[in-house]
C-alpha cells in the first residue's frame, strides 16, 4: 500500500499549496497551515515556531498554550510532550527553509510518525515556505505602495511590479490547477518552462531530467529559447556539463557567471553563449531527478538574487507535478489492478472490453472473451491455507499472461475467476486455440510450498457476433456449461446455452421445493459375499420423485444440488431414511451379523461441522447400531487435516468409513495410513478388466493393499460369473454389481433381505459398497451424470 | 422512565435520569417527560430531544415551568431514543444533577455566516468549567447549515485536545426543510448550542459506524468540495453503479438512487481507526457526478461501503463497549446516543428497537437517551471530529 499512501501525500501537498496560497496574509496562512497539517497527520497538536517565537499553534485550549514546551520540541530538546486531554504525544519537527529559521511541529498521541509521514510534513514545510515568501513580497510591495502614494512616478512603477507579482502568482496558480486537474505531465512541464522564461524575461530556459537508464546523464524534456539544433528535446548531457547537471549532483541551487573559478561551468556558459545561468534541482518524492535552468545572453541584463526565488518557485512546481504524476500513475494502476496477481481487475477489464467493442463497431474486428475458473481451488485454500492459495493464483496469472498475444488482456475477477480479452480475432478458431494453449499451460502441476498441486481449469469463450452482446456473461455461461461436463473442459458460447440456463434455474428452484416437501426416495443395491452370494449390506441410492417429470436419477439433479448447497439437506434426509429402513430390516431379521447400510457423503457434507450431529441424530432416531452404518467418501476427499478431523469425529460415533472408487484418485499408502478407513471399494473400471481376462494387476494390488492394512475390500461393478471367480482367487471376499442385483426399492428387496442367508460378515458389520455403475454422489455433479442415467 | 442515581464512593453525588412522553400536546408532553426526569433535587442540566412537529415554544415553556429554569440545551430530531426504545413524534428529556457535575451552556446564532466562529463561541463555555477532572463539550448543531467540520475546527481552536467533543446535528424527520436548536427558553434555527459538562467521574465516548468495504479501492480523481466528478478517471456515477449494481430504478430515478445510496456510502481511508464515512446524497444523471453531505477530497483513496443489520448492530455493541471502557470499570449513570438516521434506514423499525435494546443492555440498568441525527460529532483523538452514518455514544460515569 506504500505507493497508494504516497499518492495520498502528494495530493495533500498540492491541496496544501492551494490552501496556503489562498490566505490574504502571512499570519492567517501560518495558522491555517498548522491546522491543516495537523488534520492531515491526525495529530492533536500543531505549531510553527521561528526565531524562538511561537507563531501559531493548535491543540491547546485558549489561554493555556504551552509555548515553552513547543519551542523545546521544535528545537529537538524533547521527543515526547504532555498535552492536556491527549496525554503523551510523540513529536515531529521539520525545518522551514530558505530564510526562515523556523520549524513546523506536530505532536500526536499514540503511534509515532513514520517515514512517509515525515516526508509529507517536510513537503508541507517546503510548500509553506514557498507560500509565505510570496505573501511577504506582496505585503512588502503593498506597504511600499502605500508609502509612495504621493509620488506618482514611483507609484506607477511599483504598481507595475505589483501587477507583475500578481502575474507570477496567477501563473503559478495556473500550474497548480493543471497539476490538480491532472493535465498531461508534458503540458505541465512545458507550462513551467514557459512560465519561467516569460516571467524572468530570459533568453534560455531548460528542464532536464535524469536518464532513467543512466543517472550520469540528463535528458532535455522541455525548453524555451535554446538552440533547437544543438539542443533538441531529448538531447542528453552529462551531469558534469552545465549548471543543470551541477544542480542535480549538488541537490541545491547553482549559479554560474563568467569569472567563476568553476571552469567547467564557465565552459558550459560559453558553449551556450550565455552571460550567466542559474539552476534549481527538481525532486520526485524527495529524490533529486532533474533541474530547471535559466540563463541570459544579454551582457546588460545583470543577474540578481530575486531570480533565484522565482526559479525555485517554478522548480518546486515541476517537482510537485512529477511526484504527483508518478504517484497518481502508480495509484491508478493499483486501483485498476488486482493486488494479488497484478493483473487488471474487473473494472479495467470491462473498460477495455468496452473500447474493444467500440472499435469492433467501427472497424469490423471481432473481440472475444475467455472466462475461466480453477477446478477445486477452494480445496487448496481450505487444506493448504490461503498463503498457498494466493501463491497458486499468482502463478496461474503468470502462466495465463504467457499464453496471450500482445494487446490481449488477462484479468482476475476475484476468487479463482480469471478472464481474458482477445481484442481482435478473425474467426472463432483463434479463441479456441488460445483456450487450448491456456489449458495446457495450466495443466502442468504447480509447485506451491514444496508440494505439487495439479490444477485443472474450466474455460468458456464467447466471440462478438452482435453489437450489444454481453461477452462476459456469455463466456461465463459457456464456462458454466464446460464445468457441467466435468473438470478441465472447454466450451464455446452457443445461444442455446441461454435456454439451458433457464432450465437449470428452474431445476434449482424445483429442487429447493423438493427438499421442503421430502420428495426424495431411496433405492438399495445389495452387497454380497462373493463365495455364498449372501447379502451382507445394502448401499442406499437417492431418487427424486418429481411432481411432473416422474422419478429422476441422481445424474439429473445432484450436480445442481452440489452447487446450490442443497446437497447437505438432501444428504441429511437420505441418512435418516436409510438408517430407518435398515433398522426396520434388522428388527425383522435378527442376526448376529446384522445387515449394514452404506450412505454416500458429499464433500459439501464432510466439510459441514453439523454433520457429526446429523449422523448421531439419524442413529438415535432409528435406533440403528452405529456399527451398521457405513459412510462412503471418495479418495479426493482424503486430502487434509480438516477431513481427517471430521472422519475421526465420525469414527468416535462407532460408524465405519469406506473409500469409494478406490484407485482412481490420488490415494497413496500414506493417505490411507493417516485416515481412519475400514473399507476400500475397487473402482468398477479395474473390476471390469478382471472379468475380460485382461490385466488384473490393479485390482490385485488394491486387494493386497487392503489385506496388508487389514481393510475390507469390496469389488464394484461385478457383472459376470468369471469376475466372481477371479476376485475370489485374488482374495477379494465381497462385491456388488448387476451380476447380483440392480438397485431396487425397499419393498422389492424386503423378501430377499428378511430371508437372507446369514453370512460370515463379522461384527462389526462392515460392508456396504456403492451399487455398481454408480459414481459417488459427490461426483455426480460432473462426469458421473452420464454413467448414472445409463446404469441405474 | 426514572432511574435512581448511582454514585461512586467518596465522590460528590451525581445522578442522571431520562423521561419521555409521546403526548401530542406540547405542554402536556413537556410536563410529563420533565417530571419523569427530575427524580432528585439539584438538577444541573436538561438535554431535550424532540420532534420538530411540536409547538416548541410551548414545549420549552412547559419544561422550564416544571424545572424552574434549569439550564437546558436540545434540538429537533429524526426520531428520539429512550431506555425503553426508539420512538417518533415525542420528546425525551435527560436530567443530570448533583454536586458532582458542573455545567455551562451557550448558543451561537447565524451559524452559517461563520461556522468556525460559531463553533469557537460555543466552545468558550468549556473554558469556564474550572477544576473538574473530567470534561466534555456537547454540541447540537443545524446540520443543514454547511460544512460541520468547520464548527468542529472552531471548537477545537478554543479547547484544543483538553476537552473531548460530542454531539450531533439536529433533524426534522427527513423533511430536510429546517431544524431547531433549543437553549434555555429559546427556540433557535441555524445555530449551534453547547453544554460544557464537568464531572468528578469519567466520561467515555465511543464512535463506530459498522460499514464494511466492498471490493477494491477507487481513486478520487476529480472532486470539488462536496461533489465527486470522477473516480479512477471515469464518471463517478458510472463507477458507483457498476461496482454496487443497484436495482434498475436507481439507475434513472433520483429518488430511488438516494434510497439505495443511503445504505451504500463512501469510506475515506484514515491513517488509523475506522474509515471516515461519507453519505451519498444524490447523483447528477447528466454529468455523472455524485453529491455528498461533506467534503470528499480529490486525490484520496476511497472505498464503496455497505452495511446490513448485523454489521450495524455489531457497531452498536462496539461503540458502547468503547465508551464504557473509559469509565475505569465503573457502571455508567446513563448513556446518550447520537445515531445517524441512515443507520435507522438500514435497520428498520424492528432493528432500531433491537439496537436501543443493546445500548440499554450495555448500560446495565442505567437510563438511555439519544436521537437520530443528520451527522454526528465525536472528537477524542486527532483533530477531525465530524462523522456521517455513525453511532456516537457518550457514557456518563
Amino acid at each position: 500500500m506504500a505507493d497508494l499512501g504516497e499518492s495520498w501525500t502528494t495530493q495533500q501537498l498540492v491541496e496544501f499549496l492551494s490552501l496556503v496560497s489562498s490566505f490574504p496574509d502571512e499570519e492567517s496562512a501560518i495558522a491555517g497551515a498548522v491546522e491543516r497539517a495537523a488534520e492531515a497527520l491526525e495529530a492533536e497538536v500543531g505549531a510553527v515556531v521561528s526565531d524562538g517565537r511561537l507563531l501559531a499553534s493548535t491543540g491547546f485550549s485558549a489561554g493555556n498554550v504551552q509555548a515553552e514546551m513547543l519551542l523545546a520540541a521544535a528545537a529537538g530538546r524533547s521527543s515526547v510532550i504532555e498535552v492536556p486531554g491527549a496525554g503523551s504525544c510523540a513529536v515531529i519537527a521539520v525545518p522551514l527553509e530558505d530564510g526562515m529559521s523556523g520549524q513546523l511541529v506536530l505532536a500526536r498521541a499514540g503511534d509515532a510518525f513514520d517515514s512517509q509521514e515525515a516526508n509529507l510534513l517536510r513537503g508541507m514545510g517546503r510548500v509553506l515556505t514557498l507560500g509565505l515568501r510570496a505573501l511577504r513580497v506582496l505585503a512588502a510591495e503593498r506597504t511600499l505602495r502605500e508609502h509612495s502614494q504621493e509620488q506618482a512616478l514611483e507609484n506607477a512603477r511599483l504598481l507595475a511590479r505589483l501587477r507583475e507579482r500578481q502575474r507570477l502568482h496567477e501563473r503559478l496558480a495556473g500550474i497548480q490547477r493543471a497539476i490538480v486537474q491532472r493535465s498531461e505531465l508534458q503540458d505541465v512541464l512545458d507550462a513551467v518552462v514557459g512560465g519561467a522564461a516569460e516571467f524572468l524575461e530570459l533568453d534560455a530556459v531548460g528542464l532536464r531530467l535524469l536518464d532513467p537508464e543512466d543517472d550520469e546523464w540528463t535528458v532535455l524534456v522541455a525548453s524555451r529559447g535554446m538552440d533547437a539544433e544543438r539542443f533538441p528535446i531529448g538531447s542528453r548531457a552529462h551531469i558534469r556539463d552545465g549548471v543543470g547537471g551541477r544542480a542535480v549532483s549538488r541537490k541545491g541551487l547553482v549559479v554560474a557567471q563568467h569569472g567563476d573559478l568553476d571552469e567547467e561551468a564557465v565552459a558550459g556558459l560559453v558553449c551556450r553563449s550565455l552571460e550567466w545561468a542559474i539552476a534549481a534541482p527538481i525532486f520526485e518524492n524527495g529524490r533529486v531527478v532533474g533541474a530547471l535552468s535559466v540563463g541570459s545572453r544579454n551582457p546588460s541584463r545583470a543577474y540578481s538574487e530575486s531570480e533565484e526565488h522565482v526559479l525555485l518557485a517554478f522548480a518546486e512546481h515541476a517537482s510537485l507535478a512529477l511526484t504527483d504524476a508518478k504517484n497518481f500513475g502508480t495509484a491508478l494502476h493499483r486501483a485498476l489492478h488486482d493486488m494479488l496477481t497484478g493483473l487488471p481487475n474487473r473494472a479495467l477489464f470491462l473498460d477495455r472490453l468496452e473500447h474493444a467493442a467500440g472499435r469492433a463497431k467501427r472497424d469490423g474486428a471481432m473481440p472475444a472473451v475467455l472466462f475461466l475458473d480453477l477446478d477445486g481451488f477452494k480445496r487448496v485454500n481450505d487444506s493448504l491455507g490461503h498463503g498457498a492459495g494466493d501463491q497458486l493464483l499468482i502463478e496461474v496469472g503468470r502462466r495465463l499472461v504467457g499464453c496471450l498475444r500482445p494487446g490481449d488482456t488477462a484479468a482476475r475477477f476475484g476468487g479463482d475467476e480469471f478472464a481474458v480479452l482477445l481484442e481482435e480475432i478473425h474467426h472463432e478458431g483463434e479463441a479456441t486455440a488460445v483456450a487450448q494453449r491456456i489449458m495446457s499451460a495450466l495443466h502442468v502441476p504447480f509447485r506451491v510450498q514444496g508440494r505439487e498441486i495439479p490444477i485443472s481449469v474450466s474455460l468458456g469463450s464467447a466471440a462478438m457476433k452482435d453489437a450489444g452482446q454481453d461477452l462476459v456473461r456469455d463466456a461465463d455461461l459457456a464456462m458454466y456449461q464446460a464445468k457441467a461436463r466435468g473438470k478441465g473442459q472447454y466450451e464455446a458460447f452457443d445461444p442455446a446455452m441461454h435456454t439451458t440456463l433457464v432450465e437449470r434455474l428452474r431445476l434449482e428452484s424445483d429442487l429447493a421445493r423438493a427438499v421442503d416437501r421430502h420428495e426424495f426416495e431411496l433405492a438399495y443395491q445389495p452387497i454380497v459375499e462373493l463365495a455364498s452370494g449372501a447379502v451382507v449390506a445394502v448401499e442406499a441410492l437417492v431418487r427424486w420423485r418429481h411432481p411432473t417429470q416422474g422419478l429422476l436419477l441422481p445424474g439429473a439433479f445432484i450436480p445442481a444440488a452440489e452447487e446450490t448447497g442443497l446437497i447437505r439437506a438432501i444428504g441429511s434426509q437420505v441418512l435418516q431414511q436409510a438408517c430407518m429402513q435398515v433398522a426396520s430390516w434388522q428388527d425383522r431379521h435378527r442376526s448376529p451379523s446384522p445387515l449394514a447400510v452404506a450412505v454416500n457423503l458429499s464433500v459439501n457434507q464432510l466439510t459441514d461441522p453439523a454433520l457429526v450431529g446429523e449422523v448421531a441424530d439419524a442413529l438415535d432416531a432409528s435406533g440403528l447400531d452405529p456399527r451398521s452404518l457405513i459412510l462412503e467418501i471418495t479418495e479426493t476427499m482424503l486430502m487434509e487435516d480438516l477431513e481427517r478431523e471430521m472422519l475421526a469425529r465420525l469414527k468416535e460415533l462407532g460408524v465405519q468409513i469406506a473409500v469409494d472408487d478406490f484407485g482412481t484418485g490420488y490415494s497413496s499408502l500414506q493417505y490411507l495410513h493417516r485416515f481412519p478407513i475400514d473399507i476400500l471399494k475397487i473402482d468398477r473400471s479395474f473390476v471390469g478388466a478382471v472379468g475380460e481376462g485382461n490385466d488384473a494387476a490393479v485390482a490385485r494390488a488394491i486387494i493386497e493393499l487392503g489385506q496388508s492394512l487389514d481393510l475390507r475390500v469390496i469389488a464394484e461393478g461385478v457383472e459376470h460369473p468369471a469376475q466372481v471367480a477371479t476376485l475370489l482367487r485374488l482374495g477379494c471376499r465381497w462385491g456388488q454389481g448387476y451380476h447380483f442385483s440392480t438397485p431396487r426399492t425397499a419393498a422389492e428387496l424386503d423378501e430377499l433381505i428378511v430371508g437372507r442367508v446369514v453370512t460370515g460378515w463379522d461384527l462389526p458389520a462392515r460392508v456396504l459398497g456403492r451399487p455398481d455403475g454408480h459414481r459417488p454422489m459427490r461426483e455426480r455433479g460432473s462426469a458421473g451424470a452420464a454413467v448414472y442415467s445409463a446404469r441405474s | 422512565m426514572t432511574d435512581p442515581a448511582g454514585n461512586g464512593a467518596g465522590r460528590p453525588p451525581r445522578w442522571l435520569a431520562v423521561g419521555r412522553s409521546s403526548d401530542l400536546d406540547a405542554s402536556r408532553a413537556g410536563e410529563e417527560a420533565t417530571t419523569q426526569a427530575l427524580v432528585s433535587g439539584d438538577a444541573r442540566l436538561l438535554i431535550v430531544f424532540c420532534s420538530h412537529s411540536y409547538d416548541l415554544e410551548q414545549l420549552l415553556e412547559a419544561i422550564n415551568g416544571r424545572s424552574g429554569g434549569v439550564p437546558l440545551i436540545g434540538c429537533s430530531t429524526a426520531g428520539e431514543i429512550a431506555t425503553d426504545g426508539p420512538g417518533d413524534a415525542g420528546v425525551v428529556v435527560t436530567a443530570l444533577g448533583g454536586a458532582g457535575f458542573t455545567v455551562e451552556t451557550t448558543s451561537a446564532e447565524n451559524a452559517s455566516e461563520d461556522l468556525r466562529a460559531a463553533g469557537a463561541d460555543v466552545a468558550r463555555s468549556a473554558l469556564e468549567l474550572g477544576g473538574y477532572p473530567h470534561r466534555v463539550l456537547m454540541l447540537l448543531t443545524d446540520g443543514l447549515a454547511g460544512d460541520q467540520q468547520e464548527i468542529v475546527r472552531g471548537a477545537y481552536a478554543v479547547v484544543g485536545a483538553s476537552v473531548p467533543l460530542v454531539g450531533g446535528c439536529a433533524g426534522d424527520d427527513l423533511l430536510m426543510r429546517g431544524t431547531y436548536q433549543l437553549h434555555n427558553d429559546r427556540v433557535l434555527r441555524n445555530s449551534v448550542v453547547g453544554a460544557a459538562l464537568g464531572s468528578e467521574a469519567p466520561l467515555g465516548i465511543g464512535v463506530r459506524h459498522g460499514w464494511r468495504r466492498v471490493g477494491e479501492p477507487v481513486l478520487v480523481t476529480r472532486s470539488s468540495d462536496n461533489r465527486v466528478y470522477t473516480l479512477n478517471d471515469r464518471r463517478a456515477l458510472d463507477v458507483y453503479l457498476e461496482r454496487l449494481d443497484p436495482p434498475a430504478e436507481a439507475r434513472s430515478d433520483p429518488a430511488a438512487f438516494t434510497r439505495f445510496a443511503l445504505t451504500h456510502p463512501l469510506g475515506l481511508g484514515s491513517r488509523s481507526g475506522e474509515d471516515h464515512v461519507r453519505f451519498v446524497g444524490e447523483a447528477d444523471f447528466d454529468d455523472g457526478s455524485i453529491g455528498f453531505i461533506a467534503e470528499v477530497p480529490q486525490g484520496g483513496l476511497a472505498w464503496f461501503m455497505e452495511g446490513d443489520d448485523e454489521s450495524v448492530l455489531e457497531a452498536t455493541g462496539a461503540a458502547c463497549a468503547d465508551a464504557l471502557a473509559c469509565l475505569d470499570g465503573a457502571s455508567p449513570l446513563g448513556m446518550i446516543a447520537f445515531d445517524c438516521i441512515a443507520r435507522r434506514g438500514i435497520l428498520g423499525d424492528e432493528g432500531i428497537a433491537t439496537e436501543v435494546g443493546r445500548i440499554a443492555e450495555s448500560a446495565d440498568g442505567a437510563p438511555v437517551a439519544g436521537f437520530y441525527t443528520y451527522g454526528e460529532i465525536a472528537r477524542t483523538h486527532g483533530q477531525s471530529g465530524f462523522h456521517n452514518q455513525t453511532l456516537v455514544v457518550l457514557a456518563v460515569g
